[in-house]
C-alpha cells in the first residue's frame, strides 16, 4: 500500500470514528434522546397500529429504572381479543373486563439508531464530493429506514402469528410460522443490519469515491478489470 | 385545390409523426435500467456477494448448524480466550461459552463469535477477481486476522466488565461491534490492495 493510499484509509477512519463518537454521545443526551425515540414510536404505530386483520400495535416509553437496556415497550392487542373478552363479561353479568396483551420490551439504539449512526459516519468518511454524500445519506437513510420498518413489521407478524388463538391474527400454520420465525433469526440480529448498511455504502458510495490516486481505480471498476490491470504501471518491489 | 390538397397531406403527415412516436413501456425501462446498472463490473460483484451472504445466512440460521458449528465455534473461542486470560493471571474457568471468574462472566453468543464478520470477508473473497493462489493467501491471513481481533474483543470485554462494568455495554453494543465490521472491510481494502500491486508487479516483470 503506498503512502497516499494509507494516509487516505487512515484519515478516512479517523474521520468515521470522530463523527461516530460524537453522534453516540449525542444519543446518550436527552436533548436528543427524547425526540429520537419519540419518532421511533410514533414510526411504529403509525405504520403499525393497525396490524393485518384487527391487530393492534402501541409503543410506550420505559423508564431508566425500569430496564437497563431497554427504553421503549411495544403492547400487542386485537380487536378479536376485546370483542371476546367484552362478550364473556356480559355472560357473567360484569361491567368491567381485563384483557391480557402481550409485551416485550425493545431497544431502540440497538434496533435502529446504532445502524442511522453507523450509516451517518460511514457516508460522510467517504472521500467523495459534499454533493454525493448528501445525496447518498438521504437515500441510504431513507432505505434503511424502510429496512427497520419491514425487520418490525416481521417482529410483529411473528408475535402475533406466535399468539395467533388469543389475537386472530398472523399465521395458525405451524409451517409457515416457522418460516417467519426463521428468517426472524436472520434479520433480528445485529450484523445482518450492519450489513445491510455496508451493502448500502458500496452500492450508493463506491461508484461515486473521488481519490486523486491511480492506484484507487481498480477498487471503483467501472471497465472489465483486466483492461484496468493493464493500466496499472507500477514500478515492481523488487 | 391542390394547395388544399397539399396542406391536407402536410396534416395527415404530421399526425402520423405523433402517432409513431415510440412509446417505452415501464418493462423496457426497467430492462434498460437493469442492463445500465448490471453493465458495471462493481454492481455484477455486489449482486454476487449478495447471493453468497444469503446463501451463508440460510445456512447460519440453520437450527443444526448452531446447535453444532456455531456452538463449537463459540465454545473455542470460550476455551482460547480463558486460556490467555488465565496466563495474564485473570483466574478464569470455562465451561462450555461461559468465561467466569469472581468478578465478572462473559458468554460467547451469537454476534460476539465473529462468524459473520468473517462471512462477510471470506464472501467478498469468493465473488472478487483473483486466481486460486491469492485468494488462499487472503484467506488465511484475513482469517488469523479476524479470529485474533476476535480473541482481543473478548479479552478485552472481560477486562472492562472486570475494571469499567459501567462502560461495558457501550464497548460491547456500540464500540466492538461497529470497529469489527470496519476492520474486516479495512482487511478486506487491503487484500485488494495487495492484490492489484502483486498483480502489476508480475506483469511488468513478464513484460
Amino acid at each position: 500500500m503506498n503512502v497516499n493510499m494509507k494516509w487516505i484509509l487512515l484519515k478516512s477512519i479517523g474521520v468515521f470514528f470522530s463523527i461516530y463518537l460524537v453522534l453516540l454521545l449525542m444519543f446518550q443526551t436527552e436533548t436528543v434522546k427524547k425526540p429520537s425515540v419519540q419518532f421511533y414510536m410514533s414510526s411504529i404505530e403509525k405504520v403499525y397500529g393497525n396490524f393485518g386483520s384487527g391487530g393492534e400495535v402501541k409503543v410506550k416509553t420505559l423508564k431508566a429504572e425500569d430496564s437497563k437496556h431497554f427504553d421503549a415497550i411495544v403492547i400487542l392487542t386485537s380487536k378479536f381479543q376485546k370483542n371476546k373478552a367484552i362478550q364473556k363479561a356480559r355472560k357473567q353479568g360484569m361491567n368491567t373486563t381485563k384483557i391480557k396483551p402481550v409485551k416485550y420490551r425493545i431497544s431502540t439504539w440497538n434496533s435502529f439508531y446504532l445502524l442511522l449512526t453507523f450509516l451517518i459516519a460511514l457516508f460522510l468518511a467517504t472521500p467523495t464530493t459534499w454533493k454525493h454524500k448528501c445525496k447518498g445519506l438521504l437515500l441510504g437513510s431513507l432505505l434503511l429506514y424502510t429496512f427497520f420498518l419491514f425487520k418490525t413489521g416481521w417482529s410483529l407478524l411473528l408475535k402475533f402469528s406466535a399468539y395467533h388463538g388469543r389475537f386472530d391474527v398472523g399465521f395458525d400454520n405451524r409451517t409457515i410460522l416457522e418460516s417467519i420465525n426463521y428468517l426472524y433469526n436472520i434479520i433480528i440480529n445485529s450484523y445482518f443490519g450492519l450489513m445491510i448498511v455496508v451493502l448500502l455504502w458500496f452500492f450508493l458510495m463506491f461508484p461515486v469515491v473521488k481519490i486523486n490516486t491511480k492506484n484507487i481505480q481498480y477498487l471503483t471498476p467501472k471497465t472489465p478489470l483486466k483492461k484496468i490491470n493493464n493500466k496499472i504501471s507500477d514500478p515492481p518491489t523488487v | 385545390m391542390s394547395k388544399n390538397k397539399n396542406q391536407k397531406i402536410k396534416q395527415v403527415n404530421n399526425v402520423n409523426t405523433t402517432t409513431i412516436e415510440p412509446q417505452i413501456s415501464w418493462i423496457q425501462k426497467i430492462q434498460e435500467w437493469w442492463k445500465r446498472f448490471s453493465s458495471q463490473v462493481i454492481n455484477r460483484l455486489l449482486l454476487k456477494f449478495i447471493g453468497l451472504m444469503t446463501l451463508f445466512y440460510l445456512v447460519w440460521a440453520n437450527q443444526y448448524v448452531q446447535e453444532t458449528l456455531v456452538k463449537e465455534i463459540a465454545n473455542m473461542y470460550a476455551k482460547v480466550s480463558g486460556e490467555i486470560l488465565n496466563l495474564m493471571g485473570a483466574g478464569v474457568a470455562v465451561t462450555g461459552d461461559i468465561i467466569a471468574s469472581s468478578y465478572f462472566s462473559i458468554g460467547i453468543k451469537n454476534g460476539c463469535d465473529g462468524i459473520e464478520g468473517l462471512a462477510i470477508y471470506w464472501c467478498a473473497l469468493a465473488i472478487y477477481p483473483a486466481t486460486l493462489k491469492y485468494k488462499i493467501t487472503g484467506f488465511l491471513w484475513g482469517t488469523l486476522f479476524l479470529v485474533v481481533l476476535n480473541i482481543i474483543r473478548i479479552i478485552s470485554l472481560y477486562e472492562i466488565g472486570v475494571h469499567v462494568p459501567s462502560i461495558f455495554d457501550v464497548m460491547h453494543e456500540s464500540i466492538w461491534q461497529i470497529l469489527f465490521i470496519l476492520l474486516t472491510l479495512v482487511g478486506l481494502f487491503v487484500w485488494v490492495d495487495w492484490l492489484h500491486r502483486n498483480k502489476s508487479a508480475h506483469s511488468l516483470l513478464k513484460s
